[in-house]
């Protein structure tokens, strides 16, 4: 029984390596199993194509000999983990996961990418079917810094506007145009049906801006000033900080200041809210919920209703190499697989967005999201954010972090009454241009 | 008489109330860990719903739970037996020769932050090449467990009368027979009380793990953590991570509750 066993998964090793070197059949002349019984150590984020990732592993065994042993954390813990290991320039961490409109600047300035841009022009490392092209100029160029190339992109994100189509067209309420129809419509709900929560979106102060950039950015305004100086104290970017405050404030649930994805993903979910500016990541889990895949619309945040500008934030997680591997050139191989296309096709079912634009436009992509009306208006969505997008979403400097705390401590502000709009973007102004 | 009833009545209110802060989480926690990820946080909560075990078996079938539990149960039962091993004679020492800094000294160790240690650890272990490997753990929770042993021995040995002590060594007891074949017997409540508060202690501690261990160390308190994620926030599967994660300190608990009371109240007046 044990040996028909063995045979069983022998079989299915076999034919699942056979099915890889097919799916990679154009770069035949390529050798994938250069580095055939080494291990690569790699640290994820905890995130829907990490989880996917773990799924396809055996995949990447088959195809290369390289066993990749994955380590995979809560985004606050990866972080923690992740600095520390470099810092102590720790050579058991050979890939890791990098949000590079992020922490890009910093890590780059500290030495912890290696440089890929050689292994990409080197024929003997780099299968001739890789095709880096095939990613969007901008999402390549949020992963370059001088000449390096840091890292490689796996996915694309943002926030998107989600709403509860039955609660709309039961009050009577139009589908949302404009950023102010958003006020309009919670206005509505809350005086018809008091029961229905109406609003949820992130309120501590370190997230804040990934939701909020939209909304300054469609008032018209802006984080910076035309010369860099930090510019929250203009009119328009002061309208979209109160307009996001105000729903915080007058439609958002209790306790809104402490909530971030996962309280709003709940919320939604548990159908307890009618609107809500959340990651695309979460579609997959939203929608796993009994009706929301029936009930809810998703599409980017409207337009401003004076500027008729809209600008979402678009950002993608992206993976690198560390620059104290001892295995890196195994660890590209990874990279390169990871970020194939045929793996990236497979992802999709997994709700993760391709950064290809091949993987995008191909008919994979199109069946999947053909098979139910929510899921082509998230891919709509989703083309839109990497057409109209923007991964800038703070005043210029290098101390992100830093910054979109301050910048999030301003909603904080308005909402616990505090400070005006005025005053604490002025406040915040004067603390953001410290930091640049 | 009136006033005897509702004095009690008021008494009975309070019990209840502090019963209802301190037990509802955790019914919450252990209903909610068999309940569907989608109903975990349910608003109004459900009480009846019907129950399944698909957390559980996201947890131990596509996760590697056991061996996390595993892992947190060797690395806490070696922090504890180090701890013991080395703080149980040093309590001993501090409290023969009324040498108050040491124990005071092993007090700073463990209120100063977890994140002071950390660099100079990895850099230290990683030199070594331990790191990842359960024997860093015990080591570097030993800080978490050594001041709990001493802390919690120091009034057991402090009520073991001298003349018990020298009556052993007139009847030429060597060092070590004093210690394990008289004083040690003497003082036993209070090295259960202190072993169980290490285990519980290290069972529950964080930081360490997150950095030192490895992909085949990893405890359990760290693993639960990965349930938590943009776009992949599994409550269901965290709950049930939490009720196993509670078990072994509870039953240990409620295994010696009375000496544990017993003993955490020992010393605490001194005739």
């Amino acid at each position: 029984m044990k040996r028909r066993s063995f045979n069983g998964s022998a079989l299915a090793a076999a034919a699942l390596a056979a099915t890889g070197r097919r799916a990679f059949a154009q770069g035949q002349a390529f050798n994938w199993r250069a580095h055939d019984g080494q291990t690569v150590n790699l640290m994820f984020n905890n995130h829907p194509w990490s989880q996917a990732m773990r799924e396809l592993a055996g995949d990447f065994t088959a195809l290369t000999g390289i066993r990749a042993r994955m380590e995979i954390f809560n985004e606050e813990q990866f972080r923690a983990r992740l600095t520390t290991l470099m810092q102590g320039r720790s050579s058991d961490l050979d890939a890791y996961m990098t949000l590079t409109s992020r922490e890009g600047a910093i890590f780059h300035r500290a030495g912890w990418y290696a440089d890929l841009a050689p292994m990409l022009a080197d024929r003997a490392l780099t299968a001739p079917d890789y095709n880096y092209e095939d990613f969007g100029a901008s999402i390549r160029e949020a992963s370059t810094f001088g000449r390096q190339v840091v890292a490689v992109p796996i996915n694309q994100e943002g926030p998107l506007f989600y709403w509860r189509k039955d609660v709309f067209e039961r009050l009577g309420i139009a589908e949302p145009r404009t950023l102010e129809d958003l006020l309009t419509a919670a206005e509505t709900i809350k005086a018809r049906e008091p029961s229905q929560g109406v609003w949820a979106a992130r309120g501590i102060r370190s997230v804040v801006p990934y939701a909020l950039a939209g909304f300054v950015f469609n008032m018209g305004g802006s984080f910076a000033l035309p010369d860099g100086k930090p510019g929250l104290a203009q009119p328009n970017t002061v309208r979209g900080l109160e307009l996001y405050a105000k729903l915080l404030r007058d439609y958002g649930p209790p306790g809104a200041l402490n909530h971030t994805f996962t309280q709003v993903t709940e919320l939604l979910g548990q159908g307890r809210i009618a609107m809500t500016h959340e990651s695309s990541n979460e579609f997959a889990n939203i929608t796993r919920f009994p009706n929301r895949a029936q009930d809810l619309g998703v599409k980017v945040l409207p337009p401003g209703r004076e500027s008729g500008i809209s600008k979402p934030v678009a950002i993608g997680w992206t993976i690198a190499i560390s620059a104290h591997s001892r295995r890196q050139q195994a660890a590209w191989l990874f990279l390169q697989w990871a970020t194939s296309r045929d793996v990236q096709g497979k992802l999709v079912r997994a709700g993760v967005a391709p950064p290809r634009a091949s993987v995008f436009e191909g008919p994979e992509f199109n069946a999947w999201a053909s098979e139910m009306p929510i899921r082509r208006a998230w891919a709509n969505a989703l083309i839109e954010l990497g057409r109209t997008g923007t991964g800038v979403y703070q005043t210029p400097t290098d101390r992100i972090p830093e910054a979109r705390d301050l910048i999030g401590g301003v909603i904080q502000q308005i909402v616990q009454g505090r400070a005006t709009p005025l005053d604490a973007a002025r406040a915040a102004d004067t603390e953001l241009a410290k930091l640049q | 008489m009136v006033m005897r009833r509702l004095l009690r009545l008021a008494d009975r209110i309070q019990l209840l109330i502090v019963l209802v802060i301190l037990v509802l989480p955790i019914a919450w926690t252990f209903l909610s860990a068999f309940k569907p990820r989608t109903e975990v946080a349910a608003f109004p909560p459900r009480l009846f719903f019907t129950p399944t075990l698909e957390n559980f078996v996201e947890l131990f079938g596509r996760n590697d739970f056991l061996h996390n539990t595993l892992n947190s149960l060797i690395v806490a039962c070696g922090s504890t037996l180090l701890g013991l091993a080395l703080g149980a004679p040093a309590t001993f020492a501090i409290s023969w020769h009324r040498m108050s800094w040491p124990a005071t000294a092993t007090l700073f160790a463990r209120m100063a932050p977890g994140t002071l240690f950390l660099l100079p650890w990895l850099l230290m272990f990683s030199a070594a090449g331990l790191v990842g490997s359960h024997l860093v753990l015990i080591l570097t929770h030993a800080v978490i467990t050594l001041p709990v042993v001493i802390w919690v021995l120091l009034p057991y040995f402090d009520g073991v009368p001298r003349e018990l002590v020298e009556s052993a060594q007139i009847d030429g007891a060597r060092q070590d027979q004093i210690l394990t074949r008289v004083v040690f017997p003497v003082v036993m409540p209070g090295i259960v009380v202190a072993s169980i508060l290490s285990f519980v202690f290290s069972w529950n501690y964080f930081l360490f793990a997150l950095v030192l261990s490895g992909i085949e160390t990893k405890t359990a308190i760290v693993a639960s953590f990965n349930f938590i994620g943009e776009g992949v926030t599994n409550w269901g599967a965290l709950m049930a991570a939490a009720v196993v994660i509670a078990l072994p300190p509870l039953i240990l608990t409620l295994l010696i509750q009375r000496r544990l009371v017993g003993g955490l109240a020992a010393g605490a007046v001194k005739g």
